[in-house]
């Protein structure tokens, strides 16, 4: 009967590591360390470096972009890092600009790199894309959210059941062993 | 079969046989560890069995697997793979590539838990020997690297627990030294630094050092991979630093993980041993850790104890601010190079904790067994003998140990009994912690091992080119793209792998997106970067192309190739193979292999990568990478063009790179040393054990 309960518990266990514990890997795009969150920018004989901000929007939504030091009424272009081209503005008098470009609604949930680009100078931008929201209202409910019903990471829930279940198989075991001694 | 004890009045061991045999474990047969091990294998790569390639990060397995060009000392980039990736390029041509590493990581995971299991010494129980395998093979770092495609980093963790002991006496046989670290430097870089590291902590620590002959021998084992590094850094190869490799522990909980295998310098592709579990477990493993450290074998332990904390000091030095900056501007020496990727060194803190902690939890199921033991005067003389035949089995120290402790007299029944019963529970902690730390990984490792079959298209776009050969330009531009049909994952682009033959891909592992920065010997790459920006812009780039000698651009529809879109509008070019994966131009205006300076074309061959046949005269020019070691005939250097190609400067016949001979003449030179050391010790010693064993057990060295 112990040997059957062991085996049971066992399976479980055993299902759970299968099922339970897999993760899909982040799909980052940039390059070997993912989106840098460093650049260096030379000016003059000396570098300067600098952190990359990262915003985290929603893919389809708009993000603002702003930037400096470009030439006075320069062309400033922004991309995605996939190449895709976000947009082209103008920079202002004082080589400043502002505008709002639109994260690509096809755009790979993770961190993605944006560059505005205006002559030599290259300015970057990282945002963290999201999967859409999920609508959840239906008709004849105002509101509300679906209750949560799961976890988002079961893998250290997995593994102490996993060690429970090899803990529990020796105190079977042990719980045995005086009668045997015996 | 340990020698029978001699029972006296005295013994402490009082238990009846039956519970003599409980106390020291059911003796499995040996080659279990080898069944085991094998089952952790398969279940590790899990979904990857399945037919298919794998693709993540540095996990580039495509159809076929090239012999690494770094063999011959030729680029484009410096060679992790040298020159282990030998072996798995001819076993993917009978087996096929996918099949070939699945076997060859099945093989690793089971010689590295063997090889775990076994430092746990002959007397352990097999839950402790599971343990130790299960933490080392299996565990976080295992795993992750597997997952990653580290692969030499996982040869290192087959062959370390095996050469630990000798590597810990390195001055005891240079001969044997020599084969051990020559073992790990079969895996190239990546592993062969960790068995310098280890013989170069034992040389400090051991009291009869021969430094000369260690040195020569650890640096001779290591030369397979130096000296090709050396002739790719010569030809003009390029390292990134350290910083973007910085260990990560990734908050306060991590840095507890670092301990069972957290902080690889890529969070997203960290397996297992995260957060406040993680670090829970952590200090569980290292408290038993810290009690079965004296079980291990003295003859090497204390010096794999300084070894650990050094592996463990490297690895989280990368990490701690101010230790860090200092870190980074050591690795970016030239002789620091090898420090780079700092998490690396963890492994030499996890073969000595791996079988310490599975050990401590051992010690302790015994402590309370002894105290739970009843005594049982009048026992009969066979019994008690039989009793202490298996429940000393291990050490003497540690019963006397335990009678100095208290013994099982003044216990009560009851607390006997429960100390009895939960002793296995005990015991079992460490298998249970290394199971629950590696359940994560098991299983394909979260989805990175998943299988992926290459589109039809690519398999077109290769035939035309295997067709009409000529060098070929992959786009999009891009080191570690985004695969599609790898459920997104970013991996090594596998453009060049999977065509073979001379293509021209992105080398830029865009750890600064203002510092264009090209990895690799073949300067035609930072043209063809240019003109990726170009064509990105909507330009034409097919004369340009032409004149760099390049006769097809591949674009592969993988993440950004719609910013390509303008080739398809480049009259200069002609769309040959058209499919909803890839398309496949060829540059009109081309030559041919060798053009001379009237625009003449001539015959080319290569029948292997360091060796040409041409017909055409002084002044043509060769379509292929050029680098510094060319020659034409014994004594005529050929010339690298601004543009990186090779320019004859006499008429044509044999041009080879005079490295290459020279590297695999070495190469053969070492087997041939390492063949008859081996075989030398075999003689010398018990003819019934294989010669990792003698490695890994031998006392003498001799």
């Amino acid at each position: 009967m112990i040997r059957t309960k062991l085996l049971a518990a066992l399976l479980c266990g055993a299902l759970l590591t299968l099922f339970g514990a897999t993760t899909a890997a982040n799909a980052a795009d940039c390059g070997y360390g993912g989106c840098p969150a460093t650049t260096t920018t030379a000016v003059g004989g000396s570098s300067t470096t600098s952190e990359i901000p990262t915003v985290t929007v929603v893919r389809g939504e708009t993000v603002d972009v702003a930037g400096h030091g470009c030439e006075p009424g320069a062309t400033v272009t922004v991309t995605f890092d996939d190449g895709t081209v976000l947009g082209t503005f103008t920079a202002d008098d004082n080589g400043d600009f502002v505008t709002t470009i639109t994260v690509p609604a096809d755009a790979t949930v993770g961190t993605h790199l944006i560059t505005a680009t205006c002559g030599d100078l290259q300015q970057f931008l990282n945002v963290n894309v999201l999967g859409e929201s999920v609508d959840n209202t239906t008709p004849g409910v105002s509101s509300g959210t679906l209750p949560r019903t799961g976890s988002s990471n079961t893998g250290p829930l997995v593994g102490i059941g996993a060690a429970a279940v090899v803990l529990g198989a020796a105190f079977v075991y042990g719980s045995r062993r005086p009668r045997t001694a015996e | 079969m340990p020698p029978p004890l001699t029972p006296t009045a005295a013994s402490p061991v009082t238990a009846t046989r039956a519970a003599a045999r409980h106390a020291a474990g059911r003796r499995l047969p040996s080659w279990w560890t080898w069944v085991a091990g094998t089952v952790v294998g398969l279940v590790v790569l899990g979904p990857g069995l399945r037919p298919g390639s794998l693709l993540n990060l540095d996990l580039l397995v495509t159809p076929h697997i090239p012999v690494p060009n770094g063999v011959y000392g030729l680029g484009p980039a410096l060679s992790q793979r040298v020159p282990s990736f030998v072996v798995l390029a001819l076993g993917s041509r009978v087996l096929g590539g996918p099949l070939a590493v699945k076997l060859a990581i099945v093989a690793m995971v089971a010689t590295a838990f063997v090889g775990a299991a076994r430092l746990t010494g002959p007397r352990a129980r097999a839950a402790t020997q599971a343990a130790a395998g299960v933490l080392w093979a299996a565990g976080p770092f295992a795993v992750t690297r597997i997952g990653v495609g580290h692969l030499n980093v996982v040869l290192a963790l087959a062959v370390l627990p095996w050469v630990l002991p000798r590597l810990c006496r390195p001055s005891e046989s240079p001969w044997s030294t020599f084969l051990a670290a020559g073992l790990l430097a079969f895996g190239g870089p990546g592993s062969g630094t960790l068995g310098v590291a280890v013989a170069g902590v034992a040389l400090l620590v051991e009291r009869d050092r021969r430094p000369v002959r260690v040195v020569a021998a650890v640096g001779a084992a290591n030369l397979v991979w130096v000296l090709p590094t050396a002739v790719l850094l010569w030809a003009g190869a390029a390292v990134t630093g350290a910083g973007g490799f910085a260990t990560h522990p990734g908050g306060a909980a991590g840095w507890f993980g670092l301990l069972v295998g957290n902080g690889f310098w890529r969070a997203d592709e960290q397996v297992g041993a995260i957060g406040g579990w993680g670090a829970a477990a952590a200090v569980v493993l290292l408290v038993l850790a810290v009690v079965g450290r004296r079980r291990l074998d003295p003859r090497w332990s204390g010096p794999a104890t300084v070894v650990a904390v050094v592996g463990l000091g490297l690895a989280v030095a990368s990490a701690v601010p101010g230790v860090r900056d200092v870190y980074r501007w050591l690795s970016d020496l030239p002789i620091g190079a090898p420090l780079r990727e700092s998490n690396r060194f963890l492994a030499l803190w996890l073969v000595v904790a791996a079988p310490a902690s599975a050990l401590g939890g051992e010690e302790l199921a015994r402590r309370l067994e002894r105290r739970g033991a009843r005594p049982r005067p009048g026992a009969d003389a066979d019994a008690d003998a039989d009793a202490d035949r298996e429940a000393d089995a291990d050490r003497e120290a540690d019963v006397d140990a335990d009678v100095d402790a208290g013994g099982p007299l003044g216990v009560t029944a009851g607390s006997r009994r429960s100390a009895v019963a939960f002793a296995p529970v005990v015991g079992a902690v460490p298998l249970a912690l290394a199971v629950a730390l590696a359940l994560p990984g098991w299983w394909g490792i979260g989805g990175r091992l998943e299988p992926v079959h290459f589109p039809a298209g690519w398999s077109a776009a290769k035939a035309a080119i295997d067709a009409d050969p000529g060098p070929v330009v992959a786009f999009p531009w891009s080191e570690y793209p985004s695969i599609s049909f790898a459920d997104g994952r970013q991996a090594f682009n596998p453009v060049p792998d999977y065509l073979g033959g001379d293509v021209i891909s992105s080398y830029d592992p865009i750890f600064d997106p203002a510092v264009p920065s090209q990895e690799q010997v073949d300067h035609r790459a930072r043209i063809v970067d240019r003109l990726s920006r170009k064509v990105r812009r909507g330009g034409e780039i097919g004369s340009d192309l032409a004149d760099l000698g390049v006769r097809w651009i591949v674009v592969v529809h993988e993440r950004g190739w719609q910013s390509y879109r303008a080739l398809g509008a480049d009259r200069t070019l002609h769309r040959t193979v058209h499919r909803d994966d890839v398309d496949l131009y060829e540059v009109r205006a081309w030559k041919g292999p060798a053009v001379d300076r009237s625009g003449g074309i001539h015959r080319l061959d290569r029948p292997i990568p360091p060796i040409l046949f041409t017909d055409a005269p002084a002044g043509s020019v060769l379509q292929i990478s050029g680098a510094p070691g060319w020659f034409q005939g014994w004594f005529h250097p050929v010339r690298v063009t601004a543009d990186g190609r090779l320019s004859l400067t006499r008429e044509g016949g044999v041009v080879w790179f005079w490295p290459a001979p020279a590297l695999l003449a070495f190469d053969l030179a070492l087997a041939v040393v390492a063949l008859r050391a081996a075989m030398s010790r075999h003689r010398s010693r018990r003819s019934d054990m294989p010669p990792a064993e003698i490695l890994a057990s031998d006392p003498s060295g001799g």
